[in-house]
């Protein structure tokens, strides 16, 4: 049975991969996450159906009326009673973790209609803030979700503890209750083997590199999501200055890579480039990682100018589109592996005609 | 345990993943997790919880009260949920937010590995000022507390067939739960 508001969501731009952002041809997005819990609640993994329902009507209630999200409709899921399938689409889109794909009872999502700004209800966490927008700028989406979280601490008890800061069910989290993120294009840094060094320095410096899917998830298409692990003993702002002093240090290498690709081994990379764009182009079975990689390839070629036919806005959407579950949601039908590979081929044939 | 990988160190850190519904498990020593955390993919994930598996044997060894602190640890319990060690140490979380004042001792080391210091830096709840909602959560866990003393004595009491005592603590039971409601009435929902 078809979802009709998950139909409208897939219908509906995703800010940002649609909004130009700064530096937006190395960093896609910049991400924030905030962690709350309600106090005198036992968290989601010690609590039962009822009261986990319980908190999720309540945080609905409460989101409803916030002006932070207010700013356009928003749209709510009960994640526990939507399809897999359904809920795949919403991890695809990163609204969602992996841990819902396996939700308990009481699991919800509440995102405004661009889908920038959306609280998980009982993952881990009781609440999980969340604020995504195109590109580097992290301070800019800092003021965003504070705004919502002062807003939000007015009308719900968050576990709070002068010392503790933030109570949270995993204490790699207490304190802030932060997590910032930024999912950068490194395609430069993986063709001159330099990636491997910037990973190992990345996590010299307490912080984490990982791949497109967040913990877990192998590095796809050269996207490396690059976040704090620390949570505690420094403040929301010291964080987030530590992480994008080292962000800001990674573009400018990955700016260079490219220049340096660019003027000594110019063949090589158009060659790169020219292959993944027919692969993309004329293929008729085509798989997901294959078509990512291949996407990689393109955004660069796009960031060099080396194609006048393609903009960036299709190729961030073709990233979204050929993931299975957008892809069924296209195609309007489910469909096993074979059929999404050949479903897949025809889309990308489709969308790169020229 | 030895680790994994070079099969001569003893195992700190153990990860544990859950892809597509297959549970791994990895055991390793603290210098190939570092060594190979950007080659397996399953170490990319390597969160800093794992360590937290590690706690009692580094404590043991590490502080001079360790010896007491690992032979006691198993018995700690939270009051107010029920959580205990053995759980902590399994999954790495607590049950509620009282917890952290039961385990504080077991976290005080941890955190100083896992953040980069063990006081809160940042923001304040808004309507925190206040402060009255700390003091409510802590009458609760006092109440939450004191029923869980009751409800143990009251089945100590029906096994020995004292039932007046019985029906005296049954009251009490009640009594305090009445307050606990009164005193919940802050709460998103009453028990
Ligand atoms: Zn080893
Ligand atoms: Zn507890």
């Amino acid at each position: 049975m078809p979802n009709e508001r998950i139909d409208a969501l897939f219908r509906q731009p995703v800010c940002w991969l649609t909004d130009n952002g700064p530096e937006d041809d190395i960093a896609i997005s910049s991400r924030i996450r905030l962690a709350r819990n309600l106090s005198g609640e036992p968290f989601p993994v010690r609590s039962d159906d009822v009261s986990l329902t319980a908190v999720r009507d309540s945080v609905f209630g409460v989101l409803e009326r916030a002006d932070s999200m207010k700013e356009t409709e928003t749209c709510e899921f009960k994640v526990d009673e939507l399809s897999e399938l359904d809920r795949r689409f919403l991890l695809e889109r990163h609204l969602i973790s992996r841990e819902f794909l396996n939700p308990r009872r009481g699991a919800g999502l509440v995102t405004n209609r661009e889908q920038g700004l959306f609280v998980m209800v009982n993952e881990e966490d009781h609440l999980r803030l969340q604020v995504l927008a195109p590109g580097f700028q992290l301070n800019e989406i800092w003021r965003r979700i504070s705004r919502l979280d002062d807003e939000l601490s007015m009308e719900l008890p968050f576990a709070f503890d002068k010392t503790f800061g933030y109570l949270t069910s995993c204490p790699t989290n207490l304190g802030t209750g932060l997590r910032a993120s930024v999912m950068l294009h490194l395609p430069g840094l993986v063709l001159t083997n330099q990636i491997q060094a910037v990973v190992q320095g990345v996590n010299k410096l307490g912080l984490a590199a990982r791949g497109f899917y967040g913990e877990g998830s192998q590095t796809l298409g050269n996207l490396y999501q690059i976040s704090n692990q620390s949570t505690l003993g420094e403040s929301e702002e010291q964080i987030i200055r530590r992480l994008a002093s080292v962000i800001a240090q990674i573009i400018t290498h990955e700016k260079k890579a490219r220049a340096l690709l660019l003027a000594n081994r110019q063949n090589h990379l158009m060659n790169h480039i020219g292959r993944a764009y027919g692969l993309l182009k004329h293929s008729y079975i085509i798989s997901g990682d294959e078509s990512l990689n291949s996407l990689s390839a393109l955004r660069l070629g796009v960031d060099l100018n080396m194609f006048r036919s393609v903009n960036i806005h299709t190729v961030n959407e073709l990233f979204l589109l050929v993931q299975a579950a957008h892809l069924q949601k296209y195609e309007g039908r489910e469909l096993d592996q074979e059929n999404r590979d050949v479903a897949r081929a025809a889309l990308l044939r489709k969308f790169l005609q020229e | 345990m030895l680790c994994q990988i070079c099969n001569k160190n003893p195992a700190t850190i153990h990860v544990q993943e859950i892809i597509n519904g297959e549970k791994k498990v990895f055991h390793l020593c603290a210098e190939c997790a570092a060594k190979n955390a950007e080659t397996e993919p399953i170490l990319q994930s390597f969160n800093l919880a794992e360590m937290l598996y590690n706690f009692t044997n580094e404590n043991g060894q590490e502080n001079a009260g360790g010896a007491e602190e690992t032979s006691a640890a198993p018995s700690v319990k939270c009051a107010a949920c029920g959580w205990d060690a053995e759980r902590f140490r399994k999954t790495g979380r607590l049950g509620c937010p009282e917890c952290y004042l039961v385990f504080s001792e077991v976290l005080s080391g941890v955190l100083e590995n896992m953040h980069r210091g063990s006081t809160h830096l940042g923001k304040t709840p808004r309507n925190h000022e206040t402060d009255h909602r700390t003091e409510d959560v802590i009458e609760k866990v006092a109440l939450r507390k004191k029923i869980a003393d009751c409800q143990q004595e009251l089945e100590i009491r029906i096994r020995n067939e004292e039932y007046e005592e019985a029906a005296v603590l049954r009251d009490r039971i009640q009594e305090l739960k009445k307050a606990l409601e009164g005193e919940g009435k802050e709460d998103v929902h009453a028990e």
